[in-house]
């Protein structure tokens, strides 16, 4: 199980902000998009040219399609009661991943699992990144007792073993996709929050900071103009490695029979190769294809990741 | 700030946390868990008492006062060690069920945990001493993909190959049960014998992560101006790296010990069930099914406390090494 | 061991300095902790767990997933307690091969000419474990206690009993109220010493009691070693009045699911796996080491309704929550023809089952219905929707009549019984299919107790093992066993009469008449489904072993039987035997391995470094 990234002595990533060549823009707005967009390109080329991130992109990709393939294309195979294949049988040309101890295709078994893992990991860290962003900016823009209040439940968050609450959560609101995403958000957003916070805390000492306050701008607008923008590249990276732990949380979850028994993800897969016997029975394509996606999909992740981690933070760039 | 005042500001931090935490567990447990505490006991073979014995446990827990008086008495027996009684385990304590399993899996984690952290560091200084060289890369790309990996699936896959095809190890458990009949050196190899598949799953699954942190935090050290002086200086590559940047890398990966506890507890917990093995993570997982409440609430417990314990542990330690975070 | 060691010189080389100094000491300390710890432990546990080493012994290991929760026999449930009560207890009667009645603790009976007493010789040979003789004084202490007690598990065994006395040692004298032959089913009762019942004041101090330690019955084996969740180990009995085992030990290990047994009877860890899933015995048909065995069936697999009403004391005096469709008959008829028992049998239980119909399956008293329910939902459907459940917001799901709860039932399934989990999701879509939605949930066996105590379901799956008299199961349909062994709380008047009937039946004929009604009746109601009946599955190491005798001798099973067959009669096929470490190559191979890793890399890095220092 991975541990979120503590970013060890992370300092303000310095989103530099270039005048777009070419005639002026004429309005605010015009100007704030003009370095929004040169931003991107630069941020673009950097990422081009790390090839941890593209591989990791390609990757991505990949599954992506696989799952949005999966959205449309036909269920029943994932039907126990119209699986019409032999059972257990190694990877065929009739069945490329071979079959399950019921006889579906663990190919079909896999796509469709996908989707769901997808899903889960996607959603649960959108969760993640709302709270823990949330808290992280509050605590460090308000400070004082907010911040001191807001850090010590995010100790409490931290402390507390995510598989054990995970694990108690599930077992007594039940077994859903939609308690199995809350309960992986619910105990992943301290890492975030944390990670937030020392990020705003940075962001907050900046002069234009000062500036814009000593003119008179509302805690709103500084939070919204100023530190947000800056805050959201962290955000950004920190968002990418959060998928990998979320969708690995869903493995696990499921594999311990807290999964929702009508969902294939591909923990899910795994629980019901697990419970098949499949090791016993040398059924290594039925254990085999679900793991090795999951392995993808979170490197894919995890290297996207890192490499946007060291876009963002100058001191690990290579030189 | 000094040490005295630094240390007391992390205990105190560390007693409000445990604080919330007794509230969350009383509240998780006792108040949200589906069916009152009172009828878990009373009905249902569950715990196999007698009625009267039933009564008894019910006045001892205060289950039928109100929430308030609960939850004092709740404290109360959480802090003289009275943690409730298993249903799975016929009535017995949560405490002596408890203390049974704890052993195996003590082993189990200090063992991996050891394992993964000299051998993470070691490469981890090496990888970012000698950053984009032959063995950087190879072995990124390797931790990588183990970080990526869930370490029960690397479990299966490790039985699959080494117990079930090559049938060198022990399908599962923790001794055999032939025990008795053992002398204490057999009785040690046994243990060995069944340990070894779970601490090298655990021990690959997470060398990524001390790998990782540490070679981040060398590289984060490395950019630093004092490294740059240094060399300027002249001073050899080697002083460079042993003096400077490796000591100051260490201090995060320090913190990152106490901090990855709590995933090396996942671990633990799914790592145990795919061995069999007769741990406390097994013992999670069976509470699990059989919806023992209580004991999850002492397992629960169990883990955050020692989370809390190992946490405020590597802020004392951090501090004791490295004096500027006294003074800050 | 080695290699901290060594790792503590690398570090001490590679860092110097003041910080490092302490970081180097720290280190060192939490190290030797480390490693004080681990030893300690091991060797600590070590000397807990392990009573003296023993001379060279032939020990029998048994692998099973279910575990023991209790050895008290007057209140087990678990099929591993029954199956470990039946070694270190005896019923006073015992079964041949064929599952006829034959002498036991008692060798000889006869009834009166007015059929209202049995007379029963008792012998005189048998020992009680603590050395105490066996006399039939302990025998009637034990009817009576029952009855006294009014203990639920046993009750219907003693059914018209006016009074038990043992007028001498070896005489036992039953009397009835009424002819009955009940007394030579005979009853599934565990014969305890009188001194040590009266040692308890009551039903609820005796309860208390696990059934470990100080287990003393009369039977080959005793109780010695229990490790909750582990093992549990019995020690043969030498002065067995049947002839002493050719066994020294009997384990029964406790596994966490199917895989690792198999697993381990493969490796030689375990000697005999029982009741074998039916792919992992496939596997291993091809084994030369190992006979897989398939037996006749003792056990049947049924889907049970919530049928609880306030009409039923347990029920009303407990509570119940349930869906209000599973007491509609329609409902029922419904589900079950929305079943396919072939498919189950093929695809679950990959042909090592037939369907089931009625709840007995012994070939002797077994009734086959005129007309049995197959697979057809288009009937199901058209039932459903004759009984008024429409699907009236059109979202694939049935509700009540009049609109109301939508068909959502709660159905378990258990853990420890894989088949029931992939069974589960079979009848889920079948279900689905004709309007019914499931809520599926898989939980331990301990669990599903405290729901089914609490009528807290609408179906679960669970299994029975049948004995060759069908009056047990049979009591377990009546009222007033709702709360005891009722799957179901069902109630009728009609078939309550009759099970007393065919307890008081004169003849055999007569007995057989009123027992086939009596599945009829049970088939028509439906209050559980019976799925399959399971051929029963077991596989041991037969280059270790040799002996097993089969019951019924055409086909039957090898152990845990009706009697002691096998039991008595297996030994060892050579001299080494012993088994109980687990397989694979020995500890200090692989040790001696790492050990040699270490010191490779160790000269390998020192090299390295001394050319760095000459170099720089």
């Amino acid at each position: 199980m991975q541990i979120p990234p503590l970013h060890v002595g992370a300092e303000a990533p310095v989103a530099h902000v270039e005048e777009a060549p070419g005639p002026p823009p004429s309005s605010p707005r015009g100007i704030r998009w003009m370095r929004r967009k040169s931003a991107l390109r630069r941020f673009w080329n950097a990422f081009r040219r790390d090839a941890m991130g593209l591989t990791g992109l390609f990757i991505l990709t990949f599954f992506v399609v696989v799952a949005i393939f999966a959205i449309f294309a036909d269920k029943t195979g994932t039907e126990i009661t119209s699986a019409t294949g032999p059972r257990l049988a190694a990877p065929s040309f009739d069945y490329p991943l071979g079959t399950d101890n019921q006889g579906r295709s663990v190919l079909t078994l896999t796509i469709q699992g996908a989707k769901v893992s997808l899903l889960v990991g996607l959603s649960a860290t959108a969760i993640t990144m709302l709270i823990g962003s949330a808290v992280g900016l509050v605590a460090g823009f308000r400070g004082g007792w907010v911040d001191q209040v807001l850090m010590r439940v995010t100790d409490w968050g931290l402390v507390i073993p995510w598989l054990v609450l995970a694990i108690s959560l599930a077992s007594i609101f039940g077994q859903s996709l939609a308690v199995i995403i809350l309960v992986i958000g619910l105990t992943t957003w301290p890492s975030t929050a944390r990670l937030v916070r020392a990020q705003t805390l940075s962001v907050k000492e900046r002069p234009y900071i000062e500036r814009a306050r000593a003119l008179g701008a509302s805690d709103w607008h500084l939070v919204t103009r100023h530190i947000l923008p800056n805050v959201m590249p962290v955000i950004m990276a920190n968002t990418v490695l959060i998928v990998a732990i979320a969708i690995l949380s869903e493995t696990a979850l499921s594999f311990l029979g807290l999964g929702d028994p009508f969902s294939i993800s591909w923990g899910q897969i795994l629980e019901q190769a697990s419970n098949g016997a499949a090791a016993t029975l040398g059924a290594w394509w039925w254990l085999g294809a679900p793991g090795v996606c999951i392995v993808l999909v979170v490197l894919a992740f995890t290297m996207i990741g890192f490499a946007l981690d060291e876009i963002v933070n100058p001191k690990i760039r290579q030189r | 700030m000094g040490t005295r005042q630094y240390v007391l500001k992390k205990i105190v931090q560390a007693f409000v946390t445990l604080v919330a935490i007794l509230v969350f567990n009383f509240f998780l447990f006792r108040v949200w868990s589906p069916g009152d505490p009172v009828s878990f006991l009373t009905r249902g073979q569950g715990a196999r008492l007698t009625p009267a014995e039933r009564q008894e446990l019910i006045q001892e827990y205060g289950l039928d006062k109100s929430t308030w008086g609960q939850f004092t008495e709740y404290v109360g027996d959480t802090f003289s060690g009275r943690l409730g009684v298993s249903s799975f385990y016929q009535g017995e304590p949560v405490r002596d069920v408890f203390l049974r399993f704890l052993r195996p899996t003590l082993l189990l984690v200090v063992t991996s945990t050891i394992f993964s952290m000299i051998i993470g560091v070691w490469m981890g200084i090496r990888s970012g001493w000698r950053r984009g060289s032959l063995f950087d890369r190879s072995s990124m790309v390797t931790s990588l993909v183990f970080y990526s990996m869930p370490e029960f699936w690397l479990g299966m896959m490790l039985l699959l190959l080494f117990s079930t095809t090559l049938q060198w190890f022990p399908v599962g458990g923790r001794i055999s049960t032939n025990v008795s009949e053992l002398s204490t050196l057999g009785y040690f190899l046994d243990v060995a014998n069944h340990l070894f598949l779970p601490v090298l799953t655990l021990t690959v699954a997470y060398v990524g992560e001390f790998y990782l942190a540490m070679r981040s935090s060398l590289l984060d050290v490395l950019g630093e101006d004092y490294i740059t002086t240094a060399r300027a200086k002249g001073v050899p590559e080697r002083f460079v790296l042993n003096r400077h940047a490796v000591r100051n890398a260490l201090l995060p990966t320090v913190t990152l010990v106490a901090l990855s506890f709590g995933y090396v507890l996942g671990g633990v917990i799914t790592v145990e069930v795919v061995f069999s093995y007769q741990g406390l993570g097994l013992l999670t997982y069976t509470a699990i099914l059989g919806k023992d409440y209580w004991l999850l609430q002492g397992l629960f417990l169990f883990f955050t406390v020692a989370m809390i314990v190992f946490n405020l542990i590597s802020d004392l330690v951090y501090a004791y090494l490295d004096p500027r975070v006294r003074e800050a | 061991m080695l290699a901290f060691g060594l790792a503590e010189r690398l570090v001490k080389d590679r860092f110097e300095g003041g910080t490092m100094r302490r970081m180097l000491k720290l280190g060192a300390a939490l190290t030797t902790l480390a490693m004080a710890a681990m030893i300690a432990s091991s060797v600590g546990a070590g000397a807990q767990e392990s009573p003296a080493p023993a001379d060279e012994k032939v020990t029998f290991t048994v692998g099973m997933v279910n575990d023991a929760i209790t050895f008290n026999p007057m209140f087990m449930i678990e099929s591993p307690e029954y199956a470990t009560a039946d070694l270190v207890y005896e019923t006073f009667l015992s079964w041949d091969e064929e599952f006829n009645t034959s002498p036991g603790l008692a060798t000889d009976w006869v009834q009166s000419e007015d059929g209202l007493e049995w007379t029963f010789q008792i012998r005189d040979d048998a020992t009680w474990h603590d050395g105490e003789p066996l006399t039939a004084s302990d025998i009637a202490a034990t009817f009576n206690w029952i009855i006294d007690e009014g203990v639920g598990n046993f009750i219907d065994y003693l059914p018209f009993t006016d009074e038990i006395t043992a007028p001498d040692e070896t005489t036992l004298v039953w009397k009835t109220t009424t002819p009955t032959s009940a007394p030579i089913y005979p009853p599934y009762i565990y014969i305890l010493p009188e001194h040590v019942l009266s040692q308890y004041e009551d039903k609820a101090d005796f309860r208390a009691w696990k059934g470990f330690p100080d287990a003393v019955g009369t039977g080959p084996f005793e109780l010695v070693e229990w490790e909750r969740g582990d093992f549990w180990r019995l020690e043969a009995n030498p002065d067995y009045w049947g002839g002493a085992p050719h066994i020294d030990e009997f384990v029964f290990r406790v596994f966490q699911n199917q895989e690792t047994v198999v697993q381990a009877l493969k490796q030689g860890e375990i000697d005999f796996a029982d009741d074998v899933d039916a792919a992992l015995f496939d596997s291993l048909e091809s084994d030369p080491t190992i006979t897989a065995n398939e037996g006749a069936p003792v056990y049947f697999i049924q889907m049970s309704f919530n049928m609880c009403t306030n009409d039923v004391p347990y029920c009303k005096k407990t509570g119940f929550v349930r869906h209000p469709a599973t007491t509609d008959p329609q409902f029922r008829l419904a589900v079950e023809y929305a079943i396919d028992r072939d498919v189950i049998v093929d695809r679950v239980k990959l042909g090592h089952a037939t369907p089931g119909s009625t709840v007995i399956m012994q070939p002797k008293w077994h009734h086959d219905p005129p007309d049995v329910i197959t697979y057809d939902p288009e009937e199901a459907n058209r039932i459903l929707d004759e009984a008024g459940y429409a699907d009236t917001d059109n979202d694939g799901i049935r509700e009540m009549p009049g609109g109301g709860e939508p068909l959502e039932m709660r159905f378990i399934v258990r853990t420890e019984n894989p088949d029931s989990i992939t069974a589960g999701e079979f009848i889920t879509e079948w279900l689905s299919d004709v309007g019914i939605a499931t809520n599926t949930e898989a939980v331990n066996d301990s669990k599903l107790t405290d729901i089914w105590y609490a009528n807290d379901y609408d179906m679960y799956i669970w299994g029975w093992g049948v004995e060759p008299d069908p009056n047990f199961q049979l009591s377990t349909y009546t009222t007033s066993q709702c709360g005891i062994w009722s799957d179901t709380c069902y109630s009728n008047s009609e078939y309550d009469q009759l099970f007393q009937e065919q307890q008081r039946a004169a003849s055999l004929e007569d007995r057989q008449a009123l027992v086939d009604q009596m599945q009829q009746i049970l088939y028509d109601d439906r209050p559980e489904i019976v799925l399959w009946y399971e051929n029963y599955l077991q596989a041991y190491r037969s280059d270790r072993w040799t002996g097993f005798v089969e019951q019924p001798s055409e086909g039957g099973y090898i152990l845990f039987q009706y009697g002691y067959h096998s039991l008595l009669n297996i030994r060892p096929t050579s001299e080494s035997a012993t088994t109980g470490d687990s397989g694979g190559i020995p500890a200090f191979v692989w040790l001696g391995g790492v050990a040699l890793v270490v010191v490779i890399a160790v000269v390998v890095l020192a090299r390295r470094r001394r050319s760095e220092e000459e170099g720089a």
